[in-house]
C-alpha cells in the first residue's frame, strides 16, 4: 500500500500539498518494546502504521499503566492528530508491541495544510463541517452556534464592565503592559508566517510591497484598506499565473 | 445605520481572514478605524481582552466591538457577520465547490493573498510596537517604560525559545506583560 492510499482525502489535496505531505513524511522502524513517544514531549507528528502494533497508554497516579488503545496495520493515530490542535494535549506514551514500521508526518506540515484549506478560524470550520456531516444543515447551524456562544457570552459581559475596570489604576497599568505584549505577539505571528512562506521571488515581492504600503499608510495616517490590498494581490497573482500559462496553452493547441 | 455598518464591516473581516487568528487583527483594526468606532488605544485594550479570554480572537473581537457600539444586538450582528462567511464557505466546499478550491486559478489567487497577508501582519505588528514606544502625538516623548517592556518581553521570548525549543504560549506572554505593566507604570 502506498503512502497516499492512507488518506481518503488525498485526491482533494492540491498537488503542492500532496508533495508537502509526501516529501516530509519520515519512515521509521521501531523495535519491539521501545517507548517512542513519551508523555511530556511535544507532538511527535501524525503517525501512520504500515505494519506492526503500537500500544498507547497513560500512567495513573499510582504508576500503573492504563492502556488507551492499540494501533494495528494501516491505522492512523487519531490522538496524534488532535495534539496538533493546540491546547488538546494528552500526557500519553506510545510503545511498540511488535517490530513496527511507520510513517511520521511532522506536525507543522499537517497543521499548515489544515490551515490553508479554508478561511476562518479552524475551530469554527471544524464545527460547521462536523455538524453538517452528522445532522445536515440543522447540525451545521447548531454546531457553529455552539462553538461561538461561550466566547460571545463571556465577551459580552466583559464589554459591559471594562470601562469601569479601566478606572482602577492597577488594571489600567496591566492593560498598558498587555498592549505592548499583543503588538509583540502580532509581530511574532507575522515573522513565523514569513519563515514558512515559500522562498520564491513572487511571494517575496508581494509580501514586501504589502508590508511597505501598510507601514507607510500607518505612519502617515492614510487609510489604506487592507481588503483592497489583498484583492489587488490576488488579482496580480492571478494575472501573473494566466500570463505564464497562456503561451504554453497556445503551444499545446498548435500541435 | 450602525447595525448595517457592523454587519458589512465584519462580513468583510470574515471573508478575508486566511491563515489563523493573527491575520484577523489587522483586518479588524482596519475596519474599526475606518468607521471610527474606536480609537487605536481602545482597540488595543480590546485585543488584549480577546486574547486572554477563551474562543477565537476574531469572534471575541466582533462581539466586543459590536456590543460597545450598539449594545446586545450589535454584538449579535457583528458575531454572526464574522462567522457567516466561513460557515458558508465550508458548506459550499462540501457540496459543490469541491473542485474549485483545488483549481489552478483559485490557487493562483491564494498564492497572492497569503504573502500579502503576511506583509500586512508584519506592518501592523511593527507599527503597533513603534507606536507604543514613540507616540506620534504633539507633546510626545519617547515612552521609555513601554520600550522597557518591549525589551524585557522580547528577551523572555528569545530565551524561552532557545531553552525549551518551542514558543512561549500567548497566554503566558499576556500574563507576563500584564505583570510588567503593573510593575512599571
Amino acid at each position: 500500500m502506498e503512502f497516499q492510499d492512507y488518506f481518503p482525502v488525498w485526491e482533494k489535496l492540491t498537488s503542492v500539498q500532496q508533495q508537502q505531505l509526501k516529501g516530509s513524511a519520515i519512515s521509521r522502524t521501531v523495535k519491539k518494546g521501545t517507548v517512542f513517544h513519551n508523555g511530556n514531549l511535544d507532538c511527535t507528528g501524525l503517525l501512520l502504521i504500515r505494519h506492526g502494533q503500537l500500544r498507547s497508554y497513560i500512567l495513573s497516579d499510582e504508576g500503573r499503566e492504563i492502556t488507551l488503545y492499540r494501533l494495528f496495520d494501516r491505522d492512523i493515530c487519531l490522538f496524534s492528530a488532535s495534539c496538533m490542535m493546540r491546547s488538546i494535549q494528552f500526557e500519553m506514551m506510545i510503545e511498540a508491541e511488535k517490530d513496527t514500521e511507520l510513517w511520521i508526518v511532522p506536525a507543522e506540515i499537517y497543521q499548515s495544510i489544515m490551515q490553508e484549506s479554508t478561511p476562518g478560524p479552524i475551530a469554527i470550520n471544524c464545527a460547521t463541517y462536523v455538524g453538517y456531516k452528522m445532522a445536515g444543515m440543522t447540525g451545521a447551524v447548531l454546531a457553529t452556534l455552539g462553538i461561538v456562544l461561550p466566547s460571545f457570552v463571556i465577551l459580552y459581559f466583559i464589554s459591559m464592565f471594562l470601562e469601569h475596570f479601566l478606572e482602577y489604576q492597577v488594571i489600567a497599568a496591566a492593560c498598558r503592559g498587555i498592549k505592548v505584549g499583543v503588538s509583540l505577539l502580532i509581530l511574532d505571528a507575522g515573522a513565523t508566517m514569513l519563515k514558512k512562506m515559500k522562498k520564491k521571488p513572487q511571494p517575496r515581492i508581494i509580501a514586501g510591497c504589502a508590508f511597505v504600503i501598510m507601514l507607510l499608510g500607518n505612519l502617515f495616517s492614510l487609510r489604506i484598506s487592507s481588503v483592497a490590498l489583498m484583492l489587488a494581490a490576488g488579482i496580480i497573482s492571478l494575472s501573473v499565473f494566466a500570463a505564464k500559462s497562456a503561451p504554453a496553452q497556445r503551444g499545446g493547441a498548435g500541435q | 445605520m450602525i447595525y448595517l455598518e457592523l454587519l458589512l464591516g465584519f462580513l468583510k473581516v470574515g471573508c478575508f481572514t486566511f491563515g489563523g487568528a493573527y491575520s484577523a487583527i489587522p483586518l479588524i483594526r482596519d475596519v474599526v478605524l475606518s468607521y471610527s468606532w474606536l480609537s487605536d488605544e481602545e482597540l488595543s485594550y480590546m485585543i488584549a481582552v480577546s486574547e486572554s479570554t477563551p474562543g477565537p480572537i476574531m469572534v471575541n473581537l466582533a462581539t466586543y466591538v459590536g456590543s460597545s457600539q450598539a449594545g446586545f444586538w450589535g454584538a449579535v450582528l457583528a458575531t454572526l457577520a464574522v462567522v457567516l462567511p466561513s460557515f458558508f464557505v465550508i458548506l459550499l466546499v462540501m457540496n459543490l465547490l469541491n473542485g474549485i478550491l483545488k483549481s489552478k486559478y483559485a490557487q493562483a489567487v491564494l498564492q497572492g493573498l497569503k504573502p500579502c497577508m503576511i506583509g500586512i501582519i508584519l506592518a501592523t505588528g511593527i507599527y503597533m510596537t513603534l507606536h507604543n514606544c514613540f507616540p506620534l502625538a504633539q507633546d510626545a516623548k519617547v515612552d521609555f517604560r513601554s520600550l522597557l517592556i518591549v525589551v524585557v518581553l522580547a528577551a523572555c521570548m528569545a530565551v524561552y525559545r532557545a531553552f525549551k525549543k518551542k514558543k512561549l504560549s500567548p497566554i503566558l506572554l499576556i500574563i507576563a506583560s500584564a505583570a510588567l505593566g503593573i510593575l512599571i507604570y
